[in-house]
């Protein structure tokens, strides 16, 4: 069609004709103005995030669901021969990581309330103190390695290492994240209208230390 | 047996649907081979049937409780898990709302009084 017109042109060397401009529709009274989406409740990010909670909490649901069968068919727990561990410490290791995520909720409150610096100060506190759980485990850790407790060493080391390892990879994941948002939070990328990304890893970071208290007592008290 | 007859009942109802005396049969004859399923089973020897772990170890006792809690624990946790991030949106979204009415409450109310 589109050839045949332009044939049609070169040949007669005179412009086709223009249709007369006609308002669409027919006219009508003008347009309103624009309609405002609502904004999200929930963003992308978030939702995302709490997806992926999810999905951390069923996988740690399934690592505890192994230790309660082997904890409760044993007839003796630990088991003879094996290293008692070291509840102390870790009590005030859990302690630690308790106050971690007091701090990081600090953070998200003060860049809401629009203190950016005082938010990166609670950020390092944060990233301090989840430095330190890990130093404090990864030193137990050695130790109870010297005492014979090892992953083959029996079912209670197997389920030690693979429980307490889980969170242990999960509270490094969350100190990466940490220190990635502390670089943005550094170049100025969050402020007192968008900060989600802080927010997502106070979220990550809230589950990884509300998960502790529950594994301390369930593999270090009970 | 139960499963062919089921699923080409289903089939049958799918493509025809007034075909109601073919559909008759097919059901009469799912219920009585569900019948005989069932008594045949009584007759059978159940050690054979016996697919979960605790059963077929013959597990008693503390090993049995064990796997009792776990499953209970296991079984419990989805619902808590999906519940939480439902009850969690649902209080989000109704926050959302309740602000979003009390927004334009304010934005109706005459300037004088505001």
């Amino acid at each position: 069609m589109a050839k045949s017109s332009a044939a049609r042109r070169l040949l007669h060397d005179q412009e086709p004709p223009v249709a007369a401009k006609e308002t669409a529709f027919g006219g009508g009274p003008p347009p309103g103005p624009p309609v405002q989406a609502n904004a999200p409740v929930l963003n992308n990010a978030k939702l995302g995030v709490i997806m992926m909670l999810g999905a951390e909490a069923m996988f740690f649901a399934g690592l505890i669901g192994a230790f309660i069968v082997f904890r409760l068919a044993a007839e003796q727990w630990p088991p003879p021969f094996q290293p008692r561990l070291p509840v102390g410490v870790t009590g005030v290791n859990t302690l630690i990581l308790l106050i971690s995520a007091f701090t990081m909720h600090f953070s998200v409150r003060a860049v809401r309330a629009g203190d950016i610096g005082g938010s990166r100060r609670f950020l390092t506190v944060t990233a301090f103190l989840g430095t330190l759980f890990l130093a404090i485990q990864g030193f137990e850790w050695i130790k109870l390695v010297h005492f014979g407790l090892t992953v083959s060493s029996s079912v209670y080391g197997g389920l030690f290492y693979t429980l307490i390892g889980a969170h242990g990879a999960h509270v490094l994941g969350a100190l990466v994240w940490l220190v990635v948002v502390y670089g943005q939070a550094r170049r100025g990328r969050y402020s007192t209208k968008d900060y989600n990304g802080l927010q997502i890893c106070g979220m990550y970071w809230t589950f990884v230390v509300a998960l502790w208290p529950v594994l301390y007592g369930l593999v270090y008290l009970y | 047996m139960v499963w062919f007859i089921s699923i080409d009942c289903i089939l049958l109802t799918v493509k025809n649907r007034y075909a109601t005396l073919r559909l008759l049969d097919t059901m009469q004859l799912f219920i009585v081979t569900a019948l005989f399923a069932f008594v045949a089973s009584y007759f059978a020897d159940l050690q054979s049937v016996q697919a979960c772990a605790v059963c077929l170890t013959g597990a008693d006792g503390s090993v049995a409780d064990a796997y009792d809690w776990s499953v209970l624990f296991l079984m419990t946790t989805p619902y808590l898990v999906v519940g939480s991030i439902g009850g969690g949106l649902a209080y989000a979204y109704r926050r959302a709302a309740v602000k979003k009415a009390n927004d334009a409450a304010a934005e109706e109310a005459p300037k004088h009084l505001a």
